[in-house]
C-alpha cells in the first residue's frame, strides 16, 4: 500500500515538472510570439511591464484571471464549460510520451506515436464543443471549418508519421530519436525532407494558427469558435493553442530532428567542443526554432482562403506524403547509407 | 486491485454513456456520449493489453468516424420534437426484449461455462512485447488478401460518399468554350427595326 | 481479478443496449447508426478479451477488419442521410414512405 502511495506521489511529481515549466512557456511564448512580430514589423513591441516587458505575460494572466466568465443565456451551459477543458486536456496529455532526454520520459510506452497521434486527434472536440455549445452563427461556423481542416490535415500528418515509424522501425518515440544517431546528417529530416515539410505544414493546420488559422478569422466570422468566451474560458483556449504550438515543435524535433541528440556528434573538432551540453538543451534549442518558425510564418504569409486551405490539404499534401511513402519503402529496402544500415 | 478498480470505473462509464446514447433526445447530446463511450472502451481494452485496437478506435473512431456525425447532426438541425414522440410506445417492448437477451447471455458467460478460461486471470504481457509488432506480422503474412479487400472497401466507401454527396456549385463561373464557340451571331446580336422619330 | 466473464458482461449489456436504442428510437436515423456503432463496439468488445485471454492476436485482427468495415459504413451512411435531408428536409423514417426519389 505504501508503496504505491509513493509510486502515485512520484508520478504526480513527474507530471508537475512537466506541466508547470510547460505553462511558463505558453506564458512566455506569448511574450516572444509579439516581440518577434513586432521586431518583423518594425516595431518594438511590449517593453512596459518590467524589465523590457518581461512581466507582460504575468500581467496578461492577471488581468484574464480577474475577468468575468460570461455565460450566453441560451448557451448549452455543461458542454460551453467543458469545452476549454477538453482542449487543454488533450493538448497537455499528449506530452507524457515525449522523451526530453534518455531516460526522461514520463511513460515510456510502445505505441508511443501512435497514442500521440490518437490525443492530438481529439483536439477538435474541444473546438466543435464550444462552437456548437455557444449557440452563435460565428462559432458553429469556426467549428464547422476548424473541424473540417483539422480531419483533413491529420491524414497528411499520418501519413508523415508513417513514414517516420517505417524508418525508425518502432513507434517508441525514444526509439525513433536513437535511430537517428550520429549528428546532422544522420537524422530523418535528410531522408524524409518531403514528410519533414508536409508534418510541419499540417501540424501549423492542426492547431489553427496563421496561414490556416481560419478557425479564428477575425476578418470575417469574427474570432471563430471562441468568439463567446472570455476571461479565464478564454485563456484556457489560449493555452490550449500554445501548447499544442510547443507540442507540434517538440515532435517535429523529437521525429525529424533527433530529439536531444547534438547536431555535432562524430564530427572531429566540434564533437568534442560541443560534448559538454546536456541533451535537454539541444531538444529545446530544436524546439525554439521551430516555434520562431510559427511565428516567423505569421509575420509574413497572408491567410488561406478556406477552399484553397482544403486544395493543398488533399490535393497537394496527401499525394506527396503517399509517394515518398513509397520512396522510404524502397530506401528502406535497398539500405541506403548512413540511414538505414 | 488497481485493474479492477479501473475495469469497474470504465465499464460502468462505457455502460451509462451508451444508456444516455440511447435515451437523448438530442442527436448532438447523443453523439457526445457516443464520444464518451469509445473513450471508455479504448481504457478497456488497453486493460486487455490490446493497445494498438484501442489507440486504433481513439484515432479513427473519437478522431475521424465521429466528427463526420457532429458535423453531419450539426449541419442539419433537425426537427427532435417529431421525432421523439413515438419514444414511449416501444420502450417497455425494448426493456423486456433486452432483459431476456442480456440475462441469457450472462447465464451462457457464467465462468463454470467458460471451461478452463472461465478462471484465467488477465494476462500481462512482458514489457518488450510490442502489440503493435504482433499484429502487424499477422496482418502482413496470413491476412494480407483480407487486408488489400479491406483497402479496396475503404476506396469504395470515399468514392461512394463523394459521388452521392457531390453536386455541382449553383453559382458556378466557369468558362464553357464549347458554348462559346458555338455561340453564332444570331445569338448574340438582335438588330431591332426602330420607327424613326417625327 | 477481472477475469473474462467480466468483459463478456459488458459486451452483452452494450449489445443489449444498442439493441434496445434502435427499437426505441427507430424513427431516427442517425442515432439508429450511432446505435450500430454501439454495437459493432460490443462485438469487438467480446472478440478482443477473447483474444487476451486465449493469447491469440488472431482476434484482434478481426477486429481491425470490423474497425475499416464499419468506418466505410458510417461514411456511406452518412452521405445517403445527407442527400435524404436535401430531397425531404428530413431524415424521420416514416417519412420515407415513396419509392420515386
Amino acid at each position: 500500500m505504501i508503496d504505491l502511495l509513493i509510486a502515485l506521489v512520484w508520478i504526480v511529481l513527474k507530471i508537475l515538472l512537466i506541466a508547470l515549466p510547460l505553462l511558463g512557456a505558453v506564458a512566455y511564448m506569448t511574450l516572444a510570439e509579439r516581440k518577434i512580430l513586432a521586431y518583423a514589423h518594425v516595431r518594438i513591441g511590449p517593453n512596459r511591464v518590467g524589465f523590457a516587458g518581461l512581466l507582460q505575460p504575468l500581467a496578461d494572466g492577471l488581468k484574464l484571471f480577474f475577468k468575468e466568465i460570461i455565460i450566453p443565456s441560451k448557451a448549452n451551459p455543461v458542454v460551453f464549460v467543458l469545452a476549454p477543458i477538453v482542449s487543454f486536456a488533450t493538448a497537455a496529455a499528449a506530452w507524457a510520451v515525449i522523451p526530453f532526454d534518455e531516460g526522461w520520459v514520463l511513460a515510456n510506452v510502445n505505441a508511443g506515436l501512435l497514442y500521440v497521434l490518437a490525443l492530438t486527434s481529439l483536439g477538435v472536440y474541444g473546438i466543435l464543443m464550444a462552437g456548437w455549445s455557444s449557440n452563435s452563427k460565428y462559432a458553429l461556423f469556426g467549428a464547422m471549418r476548424s473541424a473540417a481542416q483539422v480531419v483533413s490535415y491529420e491524414i497528411a500528418m499520418g501519413f508523415a508519421l508513417v513514414g517516420v515509424l517505417m524508418a525508425a522501425d518502432s513507434t517508441n518515440l525514444q526509439d525513433i530519436v536513437l535511430r537517428q544517431q550520429g549528428g546532422l546528417w544522420h537524422w530523418y529530416w535528410l531522408p524524409l525532407l518531403p514528410l519533414f515539410v508536409v508534418y510541419w505544414i499540417s501540424g501549423v493546420a492542426e492547431t489553427n494558427r496563421a496561414p490556416f488559422d481560419m478557425a479564428e478569422g477575425e476578418a470575417e466570422i469574427v474570432a471563430g469558435f471562441h468568439v463567446e468566451y472570455s476571461g479565464m474560458s478564454f485563456a484556457i483556449f489560449f493555452l490550449a493553442e500554445y501548447a499544442n504550438m510547443i507540442l507540434i515543435s517538440a515532435l517535429a524535433s523529437v521525429l525529424f530532428l533527433g530529439g536531444w541528440l547534438s547536431p555535432f556528434e562524430g564530427i572531429p573538432v566540434l564533437g568534442s567542443l560541443f560534448s559538454f551540453v546536456p541533451g535537454i538543451i539541444w531538444f529545446f534549442a530544436k524546439m525554439a526554432f521551430f516555434l520562431f518558425l510559427y511565428v516567423w510564418l505569421r509575420a509574413t504569409l497572408p491567410r488561406y482562403r478556406y477552399d484553397q486551405i482544403m486544395y493543398l490539404g488533399w490535393k497537394v499534401l496527401i499525394p506527396v506524403t503517399i509517394v515518398w511513402i513509397v520512396v522510404t519503402g524502397l530506401l528502406i529496402e535497398w539500405r541506403v547509407a548512413p540511414w538505414f544500415i | 486491485m488497481i485493474e479492477k478498480l479501473i475495469f469497474y470505473v470504465f465499464a460502468a462509464l462505457l455502460i451509462g454513456s451508451a444508456t444516455m446514447v440511447i435515451v437523448s433526445r438530442q442527436s448532438v447530446r447523443a453523439a457526445f456520449f457516443l464520444i464518451v463511450a469509445f473513450c471508455a472502451s479504448a481504457v478497456l481494452w488497453m486493460l486487455l493489453s490490446a493497445e494498438f485496437l484501442a489507440l486504433l478506435l481513439i484515432f479513427v473512431y473519437v478522431g475521424a468516424v465521429m466528427t463526420l456525425f457532429m458535423f453531419v447532426v450539426m449541419m442539419l438541425n433537425l426537427d427532435q420534437e417529431s421525432l421523439q414522440e413515438k419514444f414511449v410506445r416501444y420502450l417497455p417492448f425494448a426493456v423486456l426484449l433486452v432483459a431476456l437477451m442480456v440475462g441469457v447471455l450472462v447465464y451462457a458467460m457464467k465462468p463454470g461455462h467458460l471451461g478452463e478460461l472461465g478462471l484465467a486471470i488477465s494476462p500481462h504481457p512482458s514489457a518488450d512485447y510490442s502489440n503493435t509488432k504482433a499484429l502487424g506480422l499477422l496482418l502482413y503474412t496470413h491476412y494480407v488478401y483480407a487486408f488489400e479487400l479491406a483497402a479496396v472497401i475503404l476506396l469504395i466507401a470515399i468514392v461512394a460518399a463523394i459521388g452521392l454527396t457531390h453536386r455541382e456549385k449553383s453559382r458556378n463561373k466557369r468558362q464553357r468554350i464549347d458554348a462559346q464557340l458555338a455561340a453564332t451571331k444570331a445569338d448574340r446580336l438582335q438588330i431591332l427595326q426602330l420607327e424613326a422619330e417625327k | 481479478m477481472v477475469t473474462l466473464t467480466d468483459y463478456l458482461i459488458v459486451g452483452a449489456i452494450l449489445f443489449g443496449l444498442s439493441l434496445a436504442g434502435m427499437i426505441i428510437n427507430r424513427k431516427n436515423l442517425i442515432i439508429v447508426l450511432m446505435s450500430v456503432e454501439l454495437m459493432l463496439l460490443a462485438v469487438n468488445m467480446n472478440f478482443i478479451a477473447f483474444s487476451s485471454f486465449l493469447q491469440d492476436p488472431r482476434g484482434q485482427i478481426f477486429v481491425f477488419f470490423i474497425l475499416a468495415v464499419a468506418a466505410a459504413e458510417t461514411a456511406i451512411g452518412l452521405a445517403i442521410l445527407i442527400i435524404l435531408f436535401r430531397h425531404r428536409q428530413s431524415i424521420n423514417v416514416t417519412d420515407l414512405d415513396t419509392l420515386k426519389g
